[in-house]
C-alpha cells in the first residue's frame, strides 16, 4: 500500500517557488529520510501533506485517501487520514503550564482514545522516551532534548501507521539521536512506516532504507541508502599534498592545485586519481607527503546536484 | 470545537489569565468603593440608586479602557503566536479540524472573560454591600447587566484581536498595530463623531435630545466600536430632569431650576438602546467570521 502519494506539487510564496511539482511515493514499511539542504522545500513538503499549508497546486494521497486536489482540500479525507498519522514538527514547543502527561491526555483527547487506554499508552510512550520520571514536571522547565522528546511522544500518542518527522534530531546530543534512532528501529520492527526530513546524511543513514533528495522544491535523487551512498561516492576524490625540489607540471589534469609553500603543492582532485598520480610522482620525481580520500558532504552534492540543473 | 475549548479553558486557568482579568475589576471597584464610603461619611444615607449610578459611571470609564486593551491584546496574539511556538502545528496534526479549532478557542478564551465577569459580580456586590447598599434583586440585577454589557465589550474586542491575528504574521507587530487600532476606535474616532454632533445640534437642544443625538451618531458611525456601543447603552442608565423649586427666604419666596437625576437601571438602558446591544453581540460574529474565514486559508508556517 503507498502511504504517501505526492504528485507534482507545487507551492509558491510570493515571489519564491518552494515546492516545484515534487512528486514523491513512501510505501508501507519503508522508512524513507527525506534529504535536502536548509531551504529546498522539506518542511513546506511535509506542512502542505498535513493541510498546514495550502500548496498551488498538484496532488496529495495519503493513506490511501486523496486528500488534496485542485487546489482544495477534502477536510473529510484529511481528518480521516490524521487520525492514523504521528507528526513531529522541527520546532515547537508545547504548553509550558502542563506536565508531559497532562500534554500527551489532552493530544489523546482529540482522538478519542478511551480512559481505561489512555493512561497505559501515556505511560508505555513517557518510558520508550524516558520522560516518565519527569511526567508530574511542567513542560516549561524541560531542557531543549526533553522538550524533544515530548514532541516525539505526542507523535506516537494515536500509535500511527504513518510517522511524519520533520528535522526530528536537531537540536539533540549524540546520546539523544542514539535514542531517537533506536525509536525509529523499534517503529520499523513494528511495521509502520516513518518518513522524516532531515539535512544530514549520516542521520539517515543508518534507520532508513529508501532515501529522496529534494533541492530547490524538486525531487533530484531517489533510491535505497546504497544507490545515494554509491553516488556519493562517485562524487568522491583526493586529498594529496606533494612535496619537490623542482617545478611540477599539471597540464592535461582537472585538478585543484594550490602551492602552499615554495616545495609543496595541496591538490584536490575529484574521482579516482590514483593511477595519474603515480605517473606524477614517478615521471617528475615528487614526494606524497599526504593522500587522503575525500567524501564530499551533503551540501557540495547538493550543491553540485543544482549546479548539473544549471 | 469541544477540544479547542477545553484546551483554551484549561490554558485559561493555568495561565491566571482568569485572574488577570479579575484583578484588573477588583482594582477598578477599590477607588469606586473608596467614593462611595467617603460619600457615606459626609452624606450619611446612600440610596441603592446612586451607588448604582455612580458604579456605572465610574466602571463604564475605566473598566472599559483596561478590559477592552486586554481584550484586543488577547485576541491579536491567539493566532500568531501559537504559529510563532508552533503548537498550532501540532494541535492540527491531531484528528481537528481548523473551524473547530478557532471556534473553540474563541468560545474557550470567551468563557474564561465570563468567568472573570462572574466573580467581579460577587466582588462588585460585596463592595457595595461593604458601604451599605441594600442589595435587592434590582441592584443585583444591574450589577450583573452592566458586567454582561463588559463582557460583550470584552469578546468584540476579543475578536477583533482575531483578525489582526491571522492577518499579522508576527505577533509583536499585532500587539502594535492592536494597541493603534484600540485608540483609534476607543479614542480618535468618538472625537470626530462628538464634534459633528455638536456642530449639528440645535442651539436650543435640550440634554436628553443631544444624548439621543449623540447616541444616534455613535450607532451609525461607530457601529463598530464596542466602546462607543457600550458608553451609548449606558448613557440611558439614569435619565436628567429639570424641575422647578420654589425656596422661602425671610426676604421673600424665590424659585430655581434644579437638575436631578432619574436612575433607571441599566435593564431600561439596554431596552432603550436594544440596537446598540444587538450590534456588539453582531459585531462580534462579524469579526469572528472574519477571522475564521481568513484562518482556515492561512498557511501556517
Amino acid at each position: 500500500m503507498v502511504m504517501l502519494r505526492i504528485d507534482n506539487l507545487v507551492k509558491v510564496y510570493r515571489d519564491v517557488r518552494a515546492l516545484d511539482g515534487l512528486s514523491l511515493e513512501v510505501k508501507e514499511g519503508q522508512i524513507y529520510g527525506f534529504l535536502g539542504p536548509n531551504g529546498a522545500g522539506k518542511s513546506t513538503t511535509i506542512l502542505g501533506t498535513l493541510g498546514l499549508i495550502y500548496p498551488n497546486s498538484g496532488r496529495i494521497n495519503l493513506l490511501g485517501r486523496e486528500v488534496f486536489r485542485d487546489g482544495k482540500f477534502s477536510e473529510k479525507a484529511l481528518l480521516e487520514a490524521k487520525s492514523k498519522i504521528g507528526y513531529m514538527p522541527e520546532h515547537a514547543t508545547l504548553w509550558d503550564f502542563l506536565t508531559p502527561y497532562q500534554t500527551l491526555d489532552i493530544l489523546a483527547d482529540s482522538f478519542d482514545i478511551p480512559r481505561t487506554e489512555r493512561g497505559k499508552r501515556i505511560r508505555e510512550l513517557l518510558e520508550t522516551v524516558n520522560l516518565w520520571e519527569v511526567k508530574d514536571k511542567k513542560v516549561g522547565k524541560f531542557s531543549k532534548g526533553m522538550r524533544q522528546r515530548l514532541l516525539l511522544a505526542q507523535a506516537l500518542i494515536n500509535d500511527p501507521e504513518l510517522l511524519i518527522l520533520d528535522e526530528p534530531m536537531s537540536g539533540l546530543d549524540p546520546k539523544g539521536i542514539a535514542e531517537f534512532k533506536e525509536i525509529i528501529r523499534e517503529q520499523k520492527k513494528a511495521g509502520k512506516t516513518v518518513f522524516f526530513s532531515s539535512h544530514i546524511l549520516a542521520h539517515v543513514e543508518e534507520v532508513c532504507n529508501t532515501v529522496g533528495v529534494i533541492v530547490r522544491g524538486k525531487l533530484r535523487l531517489e533510491g535505497n541508502i546504497g544507490q545515494i551512498k554509491e553516488n556519493f561516492l562517485k562524487k568522491a576524490g583526493y586529498l594529496i599534498l606533494l612535496e619537490t625540489n623542482k617545478p611540477v607540471s599539471f597540464e592535461g589534469v582537472d585538478w585543484e592545485v594550490e602551492r602552499v609553500s615554495p616545495t609543496k603543492y595541496k591538490i584536490k582532485a575529484p574521482g579516482d586519481v590514483r593511477e595519474e598520480v603515480n605517473d606524477l610522482v614517478w615521471r617528475q620525481g615528487a614526494k606524497i607527503l599526504q593522500l587522503m580520500v575525500r567524501v564530499p558532504s551533503l551540501e557540495e552534492v547538493f550543491l553540485s546536484l543544482v549546479k548539473e540543473e544549471g | 470545537m469541544w477540544w479547542g475549548f477545553k484546551l483554551e479553558l484549561k490554558k485559561g486557568m493555568h495561565t491566571k489569565k482568569v485572574w488577570a482579568i479579575l484583578i484588573v475589576m477588583i482594582l477598578l471597584y477599590v477607588p469606586l468603593v473608596y467614593v462611595l464610603k467617603q460619600g457615606m461619611h459626609h452624606g450619611g444615607e446612600i440610596s441603592g440608586d446612586a451607588a448604582m449610578s455612580l458604579t456605572i459611571q465610574f466602571i463604564t470609564g475605566m473598566a472599559l479602557f483596561f478590559l477592552g486593551i486586554l481584550a484586543i491584546v488577547m485576541g491579536a496574539t491567539a493566532v500568531n503566536k501559537e504559529v510563532e511556538e508552533g503548537t498550532i502545528r501540532v494541535v492540527l496534526s491531531k484528528r481537528i479540524s481548523r473551524l473547530n479549532y478557532i471556534l473553540g478557542k474563541f468560545l474557550g478564551q470567551s468563557v474564561v472573560f465570563f468567568i472573570a465577569v462572574l466573580l467581579a459580580v460577587l466582588v462588585a456586590l460585596a463592595g457595595l454591600a461593604y458601604v451599605g447598599v441594600g442589595l435587592t434583586g434590582r441592584v443585583a440585577g444591574d450589577v450583573f447587566l452592566l458586567n454582561v454589557i463588559l463582557f460583550l465589550v470584552m469578546v468584540e474586542f476579543l475578536a477583533l484581536g482575531y483578525i489582526l491575528s491571522t492577518f499579522l504574521k508576527s505577533s509583536g507587530s499585532a500587539l502594535g498595530i492592536a494597541l493603534v487600532v484600540f485608540f483609534v476606535i476607543y479614542l480618535i474616532l468618538p472625537i470626530f463623531v462628538q464634534y459633528e454632533v455638536y456642530t449639528h445640534a440645535p442651539g436650543n437642544i435640550s440634554e436628553g435630545g443631544l444624548r439621543d443625538m449623540k447616541a444616534d451618531y455613535y450607532t451609525k458611525y461607530l457601529f463598530y466600536s464596542p466602546t462607543a456601543q457600550a458608553e451609548t447603552i449606558t448613557s440611558y442608565v439614569s435619565d436628567e430632569k429639570v424641575v422647578q423649586r420654589t425656596v422661602n427666604t425671610p426676604h421673600g419666596t424665590g424659585t430655581y431650576m434644579r437638575t436631578i437625576t432619574i436612575y433607571r437601571g441599566v435593564g431600561y438602558a439596554i431596552k432603550e438602546r436594544w440596537i446598540n446591544f444587538t450590534l456588539l453581540i453582531v459585531m462580534s460574529f462579524i469579526y469572528l467570521a472574519v477571522a475564521v474565514v481568513r484562518f482556515v486559508r492561512m498557511d501556517l508556517r
